[in-house]
C-alpha cells in the first residue's frame, strides 16, 4: 500500500489521499477488519465457555 | 471604470470563494463536535448501568457497554450507513422522491469499500455524517444494554446490539427519518428528534430479548410478586443519567442539517433532516422545558430519584418528535405526561413478568410511543418535508400512528427472533452458578472495589447488595 499520492508533494492532491487510495486494497483491509472483529468474538466466546464451565466445577468441588 | 468593476468583480469571487471555505468548515467542524458531546451518552450509559448493577456484576456490566459502542462503530461502517441510505423507498432499493437514495445512490455515498469512506480533500461531510449517524447506532444498543445486565451472556449482547446498532434502527431511520423515506412520503411521518426510530426501536428490542432472557435470579417471587433488586451505587446511576442528558445536546444537534452546502436543503437557515426549517433557538427551548417537565412529572408521582432522572431522560424523548415545532409550555405538559405514566408502564411491565433492569423498555419504547403520537395530536398539518402546499403530506395522528407501529415491529420482532435464536442454541443467558456467584469473579480479571469487603462476589443466592 504506502502513499497512494502520483508524486512525493501535496500539490497536486484534491481527492482520496488515504494509503492505497484507487488501487485494489480497500476490500481486502476491509475484510480483514471484519475478520478481526470475528476472530475477537470467537475468542471471546471461548473465554466465556471456560469461565463457566470452570465456575461450574469449582461451585461441584 | 472598467478596471474598477474587474477588481471587484475578482474581490468578489474571492470573498465567494473564502465564505464558501468558511462555511465548509464550519459544518464539518459542527458534525464532528456533535462526535464527542455524545460520546457523553454512552459515558452516562455506562455510570448508570454499573450503578444499576449489583457490586458482583459492575465491571461485568461496563465491560459489556463498551464493547456495545466498540463493535458498533466497524459494524455501522460495514453496513448500517450503505442501508439508511439504500432502502428510504422501501426494501427494493429504488430512487425515492427526491433522489438521495436507493442502490446507486448508496454505493456512491456509503459504500464501506469505496473512495467516500475515507480520507478525501473533497469531501468534508460524509466522515462527519457516518460518525454522528454511528454515535446514534451506539446510543441504540446502549439502551437495550441495561435492560439485560447481570444474565446475558457477553456475545449474546454483542451480537444482539450488532442486530440493533447496525440494522434493525437504520431500516427505521432510513424509512422515517429520511426525506426520501416512505413512511415520511405517504404518511407525513415526523420524528425530529429519533422518539420512534432510535427510542422506541431500541426500547422495544429491549423487550423482545427480555421476554426470551428472562428475569435476574430473585426478581420475582413464586407467587408473582416481584422484589426490588437495588444497584450497588445509585449516586452513580444519578450521575450517569444527568450525563445522558447532557449528551442528548449533542445528539439532537447532529439531527440538523447546516445551510450552504451541496448536501444542505437551504444557503439561509437550519433544517431538521426533513429538510423543514428549524434554529437552534427552539431546540433550547424545547429540549430544557421537555427535560425540567419530565423531571417534575416523575417527582410527582414517586418521589424517587432514580425515576426523577429518568424522568428527565423521558421528557425530551416526550418531545423529541416535534422538538422543532411545540411551543415551549407545551413541550413542558407532553414531557410531564410522559414522564408521569412512566412509572406506571414500568409497574405494568413488571406485572408481566418482564424485569427490566433499568427502566429501558418504559423509558425509551413506551414513552417513545407517547413522543412520535404527541406530534401526531399537538403538531398536526405541519408539511413534513419540503415542498410546494397541495404536494407535500402533513404531520397527521394517524401517519404518526403508523409509524409508532412500524417502529415497534421495526424492534420487537428481529429483538425477539434473534434472541429466541440464541436461547434455542443454550448461548443467551448465563448459567445459573455464574449468575449467583457474580460476572465479575467468574470472568473479569480485575476487581472493582478491591478494598471492599464483599467485592470478591460469593455463591450465596443473595448477594450483599440486596
Amino acid at each position: 500500500m504506502g502513499s497512494s499520492l502520483p508524486e512525493a508533494s501535496w500539490n497536486a492532491v484534491e481527492g482520496a489521499y488515504y494509503t492505497g487510495a484507487g488501487g485494489t486494497w480497500e476490500p481486502v483491509w476491509l475484510f480483514v477488519s471484519i475478520g478481526l472483529c470475528v476472530l475477537a468474538l470467537v475468542l471471546g466466546i471461548a473465554h466465556e465457555r471456560h469461565a463457566y464451565r470452570r465456575t461450574d466445577a469449582a461451585r461441584h468441588d | 471604470m472598467e478596471a474598477e468593476i474587474a477588481r471587484l468583480t475578482e474581490e468578489l469571487a474571492a470573498l465567494t470563494a473564502s465564505s464558501g471555505v468558511t462555511n465548509t468548515m464550519f459544518a464539518e467542524t459542527f458534525y464532528y463536535l456533535t462526535i464527542p458531546i455524545m460520546v457523553l451518552i454512552h459515558v452516562g450509559f455506562l455510570s448508570y448501568e454499573m450503578g444499576a448493577s449489583r457490586q458482583k456484576n459492575v465491571l461485568a456490566s461496563g465491560i459489556k457497554n463498551i464493547l456495545a459502542f466498540a463493535f458498533l462503530v466497524p459494524a455501522f461502517y460495514y453496513a448500517g450507513w450503505f442501508i439508511y441510505w439504500a432502502f428510504p423507498n422501501g426494501i427494493d432499493m429504488s430512487a425515492g422522491a427526491f433522489g438521495i437514495s436507493g442502490w446507486d445512490y448508496a454505493m456512491g455515498a456509503a459504500n464501506p469499500a469505496g473512495e467516500v469512506m475515507g480520507p478525501n480533500l473533497a469531501d468534508n461531510a460524509t466522515g462527519v455524517f457516518w460518525g454522528a449517524f454511528t454515535l446514534f447506532a451506539a446510543t441504540t444498543a446502549s439502551i437495550m444494554s441495561g435492560a439485560v445486565i447481570e444474565r446475558i451472556r457477553l456475545f449474546a449482547f454483542i451480537l444482539l446490539a450488532i442486530v440493533l446498532g447496525a440494522f434493525a434502527w437504520v431500516f427505521a431511520a432510513a424509512w422515517g427519518w429520511h426525506a426520501d423515506g416512505w413512511l415520511v412520503q405517504k404518511f407525513g411521518y415526523h420524528d425530529f428528534g429519533a422518539a420512534g426510530v432510535v427510542h422506541m426501536v431500541a426500547g422495544f428490542f429491549a423487550l423482545g430479548v427480555l421476554i426470551n432472557l428472562g428475569p435476574r435470579i430473585g426478581k420475582f417471587n413464586r407467587d408473582g410478586s416481584a422484589n426490588h433488586v437495588a444497584g450497588h451505587s445509585m449516586p452513580m446511576t444519578l450521575v450517569g443519567l444527568m450525563t445522558i442528558i447532557a449528551g442528548f445536546f449533542g445528539f439532537l444537534l447532529a439531527c440538523v442539517i447546516v445551510p450552504g452546502e451541496t448536501w444542505s436543503w437551504s444557503t439561509t437557515e437550519f433544517t431538521s433532516i426533513y429538510g423543514t426549517p428549524l434554529t437552534l433557538s427552539a431546540l433550547a427551548f424545547n429540549i430544557l422545558m421537555g427535560f425540567a417537565g419530565g423531571i417534575i412529572g416523575a417527582w410527582m408521582t414517586t418521589r424517587d430519584p432514580f425515576w426523577m432522572m429518568s424522568g428527565a431522560l423521558a421528557g425530551i424523548i416526550s418531545c423529541a418528535s416535534g422538538l422543532d415545532l411545540y411551543w415551549p409550555p407545551l413541550a413542558f405538559a407532553i414531557g410531564f405526561i410522559g414522564a408521569a405514566f412512566m412509572p406506571v408502564a414500568a409497574k405494568f411491565l413488571e406485572r408481566l413478568g418482564i424485569d427490566d433492569a433499568v427502566g429501558a423498555v418504559t423509558v425509551h419504547g413506551v414513552v417513545g410511543v407517547w413522543g412520535v403520537l404527541a406530534a401526531g395530536i399537538f403538531a398536526a398539518g405541519y408539511p413534513a418535508y419540503q415542498g410546494d402546499a397541495g404536494s407535500v403530506a402533513t404531520i397527521t395522528f394517524t401517519g404518526q400512528a403508523v409509524g409508532a407501529a412500524v417502529m415497534a415491529a421495526c424492534g420487537i420482532v428481529p429483538g425477539y427472533l434473534f434472541s429466541l435464536l440464541l436461547r434455542m442454541f443454550g448461548m443467551l443467558r448465563v448459567p445459573e452458578s455464574a449468575e449467583l456467584a457474580g460476572l465479575d469473579i467468574v470472568k473479569v480479571p480485575a476487581v472493582a472495589y478491591p478494598e471492599s469487603l464483599n467485592g470478591a462476589g460469593s455463591f450465596a443466592t443473595t448477594s450483599p447488595a440486596n
